[in-house]
């Protein structure tokens, strides 16, 4: 599985260090935090560092949603020429209107010269049974032959952005998926993002609202279904899920140094508190498969010293706080080994080895608390426990 | 079929052509051998329903004909049965209405005949089997056409090397986006224990596609292959039957044939999934076969 960076606010230099040490695979650009101008000149540096790196680009169109809503944050997305809010009727009655914005969302990615091209979609809110549905296929099916028209070489990704609530119900979720899989025009592969509920870049919160069986189990049941009828997928802020993606036969799996580009919502396009501290410094254990604070590092490591990855960015965190890149670079590591120490390809012999290394998390943390550590023991408990019964009902939906 | 009339009721309507046998008869239909000129023909018969007796059948039947014969002339796989030289015409004998055409005599045995005669085939053949079956199903999704009825009935096994099968019967095939033909729709046709799961959906012909003759011509090759059907057992009624396509998982086909290539063995598992989108698609089946 590769790993790109999902691209957000305050990059920095975060993602040109990650392609200059071979962390990340790719990146996925955000245009909120782009103009056009600035866009080709990160493109360029990027490429400057390596030629062959991915280079994709997000058109966000799903939040023209929130274009005129008064406390809307966009950033630069109205400068896009394709970024134009599209009346539902417009979208549901003819293709027209749907094939305009493909063609002005190919046509920016084409100018930045992108490694892929990702075809715009809308947000579906809450159910596959719905008129966003039937609007989100419209965008799916036409989707190639727009591109095709345009003379499209590179690959094309569709987005499928859906709210997380769609994936609970088995049944419609399955009958989406049949659906996406028969078309007559299929893309190259899809691009998902799975939205949780409001968050902002400085929650850590966020992460638990999609954290139910259905929906990681159902994500990675997407994820198979498109390898098994020859399509890729690329996963958007897909983090710490991304080596279950990965295992379950997805393509791509992406990241960023902020919480909001760690989880998708759509409530990052909405203005939130102003004010407040700035995140804790994380450290991402891959023993543990998550995300500690360096006082947690500290205290863990003393008594369990496996919980530190053993990997350079490690050094980082010795004898003083890291820095925000640094952070962002540890990250990138710890999840591209992670992810490359449990797919061997073989889907039955991976599953077994991440429930292994589940198992091995919680025998950690049972171990801390053993030892007085028992802070937040069962929330953490929880949260493997849910990894455990994502993939069983994973294996189950997928007839594995 | 209901009405058969005796052969001799037969050469004396259709005095133009030679009857020889009779063949096999079931639901609507009854098949008859016939020579015409220098030709041995399968004569196939199809009793229409007297409008007070069946109002649907009467509607539905020679709706069905037409869209069987249209559907084999424009087929060219050699691994389907072809049209003969009778044009469908509609006959009284006896009172009782056929519409009667006929199609290429082919001599050989059923795949169920060697199932029954216990008969082990090899992996080559299987193999063969799944390849003509793939290569019917794939000729029927250009056309929009669904076989639905692809079981070891409806596969004739030849004695001639490029045509070692042959697959019959598109009586009740289903052309997706036409008007539909049958006018109940809770009515699900097809044969059982070879149904594909998604059948059962409410709703099913919107979303019927392709996927569930590779569900079909899967059962077929695992039942050829193992002598065990994948599904239903014998006489267990129609409900568990369902029910058994809707949840259980059958035993893996190496359990039956650890002879057989491992990849072969799973093909037939995957295309046996539940649900068709876990089903490898045609790139992926050809693929695998390539490699075997």
């Amino acid at each position: 599985m590769l790993l790109y960076a999902q691209h957000g606010y305050a990059p920095g230099d975060k993602m040109l260090r990650a392609v200059q040490e071979r962390f990340i695979n790719g990146v996925i650009l955000s245009p909120r935090y782009l103009s056009p101008e600035t866009a080709n000149r990160i493109i360029e540096d990027l490429r400057g560092i390596r030629m062959d790196l991915d280079v994709l680009f997000d058109p966000e169109f799903y939040a023209t949603i929130k274009i005129g809503t008064p406390n809307a944050h966009l950033g630069s997305l109205e400068q896009w020429p394709y970024f134009r809010l599209r009346r539902r009727n417009d979208l549901l009655v003819g293709t027209s209107a749907i094939d305009d914005t493909l063609r002005l969302a190919y046509q920016a990615q084409k100018d930045l010269d992108c490694s892929a091209i990702i075809a715009p979609n809308i947000y579906i809110s809450g159910s596959f049974d719905s008129i966003e549905s039937a609007i989100a296929i419209s965008f799916i099916t036409r989707a190639k032959s727009v591109a095709e028209g345009m003379g499209i070489r590179e690959p094309l990704y569709v987005t499928l952005a859906i709210c997380k609530d769609a994936l609970i119900n088995r049944h419609e979720c399955i009958n989406f998926i049949n659906i996406l899989t028969s078309l007559d025009t299929p893309p190259d592969g899809i691009y998902t993002l799975i939205g949780a509920g409001p968050t902002d870049a400085r929650s850590g919160a966020t992460r638990s609202e999609i954290l139910i069986p259905e929906v990681l189990g159902g994500w990675m049941l997407l994820n198979h279904a498109m390898f098994i009828n020859g399509l890729r997928t690329m996963n958007g802020c897909s983090d710490i899920f991304s080596p279950l993606l990965g295992i379950a036969q997805g393509t791509v799996g992406a990241t960023g140094w902020w919480s909001n580009l760690q989880v998708f919502s759509m409530g990052k396009y909405i203005k939130g508190q102003q004010g407040g501290q700035q995140p804790l410094i994380r450290y991402l254990s891959k023993r543990l498969m998550n995300r500690i604070t360096l006082h947690e590092r500290e205290a863990f490591s003393e008594i369990l010293p496996a919980i530190m990855n053993g990997l350079s960015t490690d050094s980082f965190y010795i004898g003083q706080e890291p820095t925000r890149t640094e952070e962002a670079l540890q990250g990138w590591q710890a999840l591209s080994t992670l992810t490359n120490d449990l797919i061997s390809g073989d889907i039955n012999e991976d599953l077994a080895r991440l429930e292994a290394q589940i198992m091995r998390a919680k025998e950690a943390y049972t171990e801390l608390q053993s030892h007085g550590l028992s802070q937040k023991y069962e929330s953490n408990i929880e949260y493997l426990a849910i990894l455990e019964r994502s993939i069983n009902y994973f294996r189950e939906v997928a007839e594995i | 079929m209901e009405h058969v009339p005796s052969i001799d009721l037969i050469r004396r309507a259709l005095p133009d052509i030679e009857i020889v046998d009779f063949i096999d008869s079931g639901g609507f239909k009854a098949v008859f051998k016939v020579i015409v000129g220098e030709r041995r023909e399968a004569l196939k018969m199809i009793y229409i329903p007297k409008d007070e007796e069946d109002p649907e059948g009467h509607a539905e039947v020679p709706q069905r004909i037409k869209l069987e014969i249209d559907s084999l002339a424009r087929c060219s796989s050699q691994y389907l049965v072809k049209l003969g030289s009778i044009p469908p015409r509609e006959i009284e004998i006896s009172g009782y209405k056929y519409i009667l055409y006929s199609e290429e005599f082919l001599e050989g045995r059923t795949i169920k005949n060697r199932i029954r005669e216990l008969y082990r085939p090899t992996f080559s053949e299987c193999k063969l089997l799944l390849t003509c079956l793939i290569d019917v199903v794939c000729e029927l999704k250009d056309l929009n056409l669904i076989h639905r009825d692809i079981k070891p009935t409806n596969v004739m096994e030849l004695n001639i090397p490029e045509r070692p099968y042959a697959v019959l019967d598109l009586g009740i095939a289903f052309k997706i986006g036409s008007t539909a033909i049958t006018i109940n729709p809770d009515l699900r046709l097809g044969t059982l224990p070879y149904m594909a799961p998604e059948i059962f959906e409410p709703g099913f012909r919107e979303t019927l596609n392709h996927r569930s003759d590779l569900y079909s011509a899967a059962v077929t090759v695992y039942e050829y292959s193992s002598g065990v059907h994948p599904v239903a057992r014998r006489r267990e009624d129609h409900n568990t039957t369902v029910y058994r396509i809707l949840n259980n998982r059958p035993t893996p086909l190496s359990e039956f044939r650890p002879d057989f290539p491992r990849q072969f063995c799973t093909l037939i598992d995957r295309l046996m999934h539940k649900m068709p989108a876990l089903r490898p698609n045609i790139a992926t089946i050809s693929r695998t076969m390539e490699g075997l």
